[in-house]
């Protein structure tokens, strides 16, 4: 199980966001306990800023760039990299994307959990392993 | 170890696609489709996997020069973005 917090955005008045910290293991560059924040419109697992992926000495992936669309209807080139972090409790493997100026937490990361968010300023949110398929 | 080749974006995808339209996507059993398809651009040699990751490693082992590009048999790309957090900061526009 991850427990995360629904925040308020501090200088943008009443806004919200559901955020998530996981700790990302460094390629030889120690740890980081990064905060998320979930994106249910994100179909890839992770995005971070490119001043953390190198901050991480994270590599990049077998094929080091990815199109994607973003939420204009454009479509761009992200830099991929290999990242491996804590997921309930066991080291995972994924591909991030070197895109935004903020992490996000996308859909391919919550495959297989259930989400749970109590969408008010210091909400709870979880997300627990859904019993595997038969 | 060489260091694989570099190549543009547009000129990968384009070869990956002509590769995967005229000698892969014969051979995708309904079983695999939903795998990553992992491509080199260089030999046409290709390997299949659910993990993205593991296609690609497999590829690499044995073409370790190769260009590898991946595609999926149900997505024209691989990742969607449709928050506006991101608007193309950070990343360069598609030839």
């Amino acid at each position: 199980m991850h427990y995360g917090v629904v925040n308020r955005i501090g200088d943008l008045g009443d806004l919200i966001e559901a955020e998530i910290t996981l700790t990302v293991l460094g390629n030889g560059a120690g740890n980081a306990d990064i905060p998320f924040v979930i994106d249910t419109g994100f179909t890839g697992t992770l995005a971070l800023p490119i001043h953390i992926i190198s901050r991480l000495n994270l590599p990049p992936a077998d094929d080091d760039e990815t199109e994607v669309t973003l939420a204009d209807g454009s479509a761009e080139i992200a830099g991929v990299y290999i990242a491996r972090l804590l997921w309930h409790g066991r080291p995972r493997e994924v591909e991030l994307l070197d895109l935004g100026s903020e992490p996000l937490a996308g859909m391919e990361l919550l495959r297989g959990c259930n989400i749970s968010i109590d969408a008010a300023p210091g909400g709870i949110v979880t997300i627990a392993e859904l019993p595997a398929a038969p | 170890m060489t260091t694989p080749a570099k190549m543009a974006y547009a000129e990968r995808k384009q070869r990956a696609e002509a590769i995967y339209n005229a000698q892969i996507r014969q051979h995708i059993a309904p079983e695999d489709e939903d795998k990553f398809v992992k491509i080199d651009v260089l030999s046409g040699d290709y390997e299949l996997d659910e993990n993205s990751i593991t296609a690609g490693r497999r590829l690499r082992e044995r073409r370790p020069d190769a260009v590898i590009h991946t595609m999926h048999h149900h997505r024209t790309r691989v990742v969607k973005i449709r928050s506006p957090r991101i608007s193309g900061r950070g990343a360069k526009a598609v030839q």
